[in-house]
């Protein structure tokens, strides 16, 4: 021991304090940035949460979709203790129950999100460690399934995902609010009560609608009726102004609430009928095939064809639905009764490539421009393919697949004196500033008819109607114009038997229209099948629910619709 | 003895102030940190700073029982209580509680204590008598010395608590050095183990490891086995020169620092107090070393050379590691910062030794 000498144990003392003040210097003197950063980021925690979400109006001010506050809890790990779990079985889901009944890594884990009022207030009674709660905003489809189609839905952080959701995302969507988790600097609470307001989240954009709420109600209540009691597929209804294009209405049956997460997984529920599915339109067709040959002067209105029950065309036949031989019709008779081997005559008069090209004239086998996503163009061979029996086929509305709407938007052509127009159903956008960044109007895409044919369609129309196969569809106080439509249903190119796809499309006043309604009934398995049967009733059972409320002598205007 | 003839009271003014200062100091400055790691959102401030006063009191009485007791008669127990320790040791293997992975606690119902902090003084205690009645001067003592030490460090070891283990080491080479072994000796077995290295990862656990690589570089795991490292040193660098002030820092209010009564409590302090707090503490922790050692060559008995030596080792590798590591310096271990550190087991052994050391101081006042 004598051997070491005396300053020898605080060499090592001070070898130590040497190297602890240098590294203390450098660390509090002069921190690493990421250390810094890291601090920064930390105290500050930042949760983006939902605020407002701009609201979606119909054509008279009434809210489709709105912004409402509703809580959402998260958990905190590090002041959670697991065996608290079980308080919340019955609350939240087990999943949740589950995964929060083990430690957890992290320091934030959502259990809840925009949870209705019970939820929250049970859990906010629990009074557990760890827990918080956030208020956020919600989406609010207040007249639930109403409109679903049209107006889509949003994600869980408010992002549009369908339908004007999705088209006016831009516009509706505000950014998320930040919550802050731990602002107060002494730190002895979490303070999440307070929201830094995004400077421009105050405002959102909106979106108004040319639909009538109203009517869509009539015309999504009367088109369930009539799938229901028919035992249809599908089903879809898009009522129209004639004179401007603006949608009133456009249902799609099965429909589903927007409200309800659940609902948003199922594809059957959420494809919009009216504009997403394609059909073969049948006899609803054959208005459209006689206009074009009659403006085309390759038939005179005043023309006899002898129609018996079949014809033989080419590699295969056309014969009538109702199986009997109507022997000599007129142009007009043809179409009020519907002969099919009448307008396979006459559109065979017309050469496939003109047939093709005013088909796609009407606004067939195009995109029909309106402002929402998921729009079907239809199906047309181009005529290289027109062999055999095809051209005739055309002719009564077979061997083709247009979407309700192209086929409501061509019905009003008719209505409205030749116009074809685009159709639309935004007729406002506001921007956050409130800047009116889009307005729909009425857009004409091309004269498809002279005035005279177009007036001549109307009358015998309206005759189909008071006489012929749409007898259905007649309200007796009003004059109905319109066409029945039984199309048979094709699958990997063969017509299935027993499956059909109901129609009718009309307008009314025929005179001076206000409105154009196509109504379409998919694969009705109750028996009936016959457009005439099936769809007129339910076009009737809207007229005059409509008339009943006093849609008729006018509607106001859209919007940007004048 | 010579000392017995003084009384309680004359030792108590013979008492090397210079020594108790620090300590009471340091002590105090634990309790604010302890009370501050626990008064966030998370609590349990005010319960353990109280618990940790009432466990100063109980250390307390220890010190003033041992410094009656005087350290030659103590010594002269030093093999029956080495061996009673050994025995405990051995039964906290079998009875003891386990806590975050290790079963180093035994429960006397209403306290729980952790033996292997009493260990430490049993180990200098018994290595200051043995090694002066076989000096390790050849290699046969210089082993068995090692061996009975490393019984102590082997039970520690199986808890197993590899940081209070490391501290048996550190203990065990300091006062083989101190009791005058040849240096070959030491430097032999250092040698040894530094080419055991590449062989002792593989015998590392994951946990082990993952705090080793971690030491490295922090950053490549930041949320997973580099969180404490990196939280630490954020807590200790956002201090900056003077602190944030007394109960304002977020590291361990927000539960960012894990442990923050106990193993980082350093970080906690100098979160709040700075650089400047940081340099108090360890100009206390100076003060401390500078009287343990002043009376370690006062004394002219060899056997309380070597205590001493046993215990300034354990004081200062535990000091180094603890501060070393909320700064990143050491990897991280668990380890509590003496005197500052939540723990009742820790605070009442430690006050045992210093109890040993000032009397040691006391027996030297006389010998003039």
């Amino acid at each position: 021991m004598r051997r070491r000498p005396g300053f020898s144990p605080w060499v090592f003392v001070f070898l130590f304090f040497a190297v602890i003040l240098w590294r203390i210097a450098s660390l509090q003197l002069f921190p690493d940035p990421r250390v810094e950063r890291q601090s920064r980021r930390q105290y500050w925690s930042h949760i983006p949460v939902s605020t407002n979400r701009g609201f979606i109006y119909d054509r008279n001010g009434n809210a489709l979709a709105l912004s409402i506050p509703a809580s959402s809890f998260f958990l905190d790990p590090a002041h959670w203790s697991p065996s608290d779990a079980p308080k919340l079985e019955g609350i939240l889901p087990p999943s949740i129950v589950k995964t929060i009944s083990g430690n957890l890594p992290g320091r934030f884990l959502w259990l809840v999100r925009k949870t209705d009022a019970d939820t929250a207030s049970r859990l906010r009674a629990l009074k557990l460690k760890g827990i918080f709660e956030i208020g956020e905003k919600k989406r609010l489809y207040p007249n639930k399934s109403l409109s679903a189609h049209v107006l889509g839905f949003c994600d869980i952080d408010d992002r549009g995902l369908s339908g004007i959701e999705l088209v006016w995302d831009k516009v509706l969507y505000s950014p998320p609010g930040i919550r802050i988790l731990a602002k107060e600097s002494s730190g002895r609470t979490l303070d999440i009560s307070r929201v830094s307001e995004n400077p421009e989240g105050k405002n959102t954009g909106t979106v108004t609608l040319t639909t009538d709420s109203r009517i869509q109600f009539i015309v999504e209540r009367r088109l369930e009726e009539g799938v229901v009691m028919n035992g249809a597929k599908w089903g879809s209804a898009v009522c129209l102004d004639p004179e401007t294009g603006a949608v009133l209405a456009m249902a799609s049956w099965p429909t589903f609430d927007p409200n309800v997460r659940g609902n948003m997984t199922n594809l059957k529920k959420i494809i919009n009928n009216s504009i997403g599915r394609t059909f073969e339109p049948g006899s609803t067709f054959k208005p459209v095939i006689l206009g074009i040959a009659i403006e085309r002067g390759v038939v005179r209105t005043n023309e006899v064809f002898r129609c018996p029950y079949r014809i033989k065309v080419a590699d295969g036949s056309i014969s009538e639905a109702t199986r009997k031989d109507y022997g000599s019709l007129s142009v007009s008779e043809i179409l009020s009764k519907s002969s099919n081997t009448g307008m396979a005559q006459i559109g065979m008069r017309v050469k496939a490539f003109d047939m093709y090209n005013s088909v796609r004239e009407w606004g067939f086998n195009r995109d029909p421009g309106i402002e929402l996503n998921g729009t079907e163009e239809g199906l047309l061979a181009s005529p290289e393919q027109w062999r055999g029996v095809i051209p005739s086929n055309i002719a009564i509305g077979q061997g083709l697949a247009v979407t309700s709407l192209q086929m409501a938007a061509a019905m009003g052509a008719i209505a409205n004196g030749g116009h074809l127009l685009r159709p639309y159903i935004v007729s406002e956008v506001r921007d956050s500033a409130g800047q009116v960044v889009y307005k729909g109007e009425r857009q004409l895409v091309r004269e498809v008819l002279s005035p005279w044919t177009a007036e001549w369609l109307r009358t015998v129309m309206k005759d189909a109607v008071k006489n012929g196969t749409g007898k259905q569809a007649d309200v007796p106080s009003l004059s109905v114009a319109g066409k029945t439509g039984t199309a048979q249903v094709a699958e990997k190119g063969e017509y299935i038997k027993g499956k059909w796809v109901a129609s009718f499309s009309g307008f009314w006043p025929s005179e001076k229209s206000q409105y154009v309604l196509l109504v379409v009934v998919g694969e009705p398995s109750m028996g009936k099948y016959y457009g005439g049967d099936v769809a007129a009733p339910v076009f009737r059972g809207i007229v005059e629910d409509m008339m009943q409320i006093g849609l008729l002598a006018s509607h106001p205007p859209a919007g940007g619709g004048l | 003895m010579e000392e017995k003839r003084l009384s309680l009271r004359e030792k108590l003014a013979g008492l090397d102030k210079l020594q108790l200062l620090p300590v009471l100091f340091l002590f105090f400055l634990g309790i604010l940190s302890i009370y501050s790691a626990g008064a966030g959102a998370s609590g349990g401030g005010m319960k353990f700073a109280l618990r940790q006063l009432v466990w100063g009191g109980i250390s307390a009485a220890a010190f003033l029982f041992v410094l009656h007791t005087g350290y030659a008669r103590i010594l002269g127990a030093a093999y029956p209580i080495y061996m009673g320790t050994l025995a405990v040791l051995f039964s906290v293997m079998i009875l003891g509680l386990t806590v975050k992975g290790s079963q180093s606690w035994l429960s006397l119902g209403f306290l729980r204590f952790q033996p292997s902090e009493f260990g430490k003084v049993a180990l200098i205690l018994v290595m200051a008598k043995h090694l002066c009645r076989y000096p390790p001067l050849t290699a046969s003592s210089f082993l068995s010395a090692l061996g009975l030490a490393g019984a102590s460090g082997m039970l520690v070891l199986l808890q197993p608590d590899a940081g209070s283990a490391l501290v048996y080491g550190a203990i065990t080479i300091v006062v083989v050095v101190a009791a005058g072994t040849p240096w070959k000796y030491p430097l032999t077995l250092g040698g040894t183990a530094l080419l055991l290295i590449p062989f002792g990862w593989g015998v590392l656990k994951e946990y082990q490891k993952a705090r080793i690589l971690v030491f490295l570089d922090p950053w490549s795991d930041p949320l997973g086995a580099g969180y404490n490292v990196i939280q630490s040193r954020i807590a200790v660098g956002s201090g900056g020169l003077l602190g944030k002030g007394f109960l304002e820092g977020m590291q361990s209010k927000l539960r960012f620092l894990p442990e923050p009564h106990t193993d980082f409590i350093f970080s906690v302090f100098s979160e709040e107090f700075g650089f400047a707090g940081a340099i108090g503490v360890l100009v206390l922790f100076g003060l401390l070393f500078w009287r343990l050692i002043e009376t370690g060559m006062r004394t002219k008995d060899s056997r309380a050379k070597v205590l001493i030596a046993g215990v300034s080792a354990w004081i200062w590798f535990q000091t180094a590691e603890s501060i070393g590591m909320s700064m990143g310096l050491l990897p991280v271990t668990g380890l509590p910062l003496p005197f500052v550190s939540y723990g009742g087991s820790s605070l009442l052994s430690l006050s045992i030794a210093l109890a040993l050391v000032q009397s040691v101081y006391l027996s030297t006042l006389k010998s003039y």
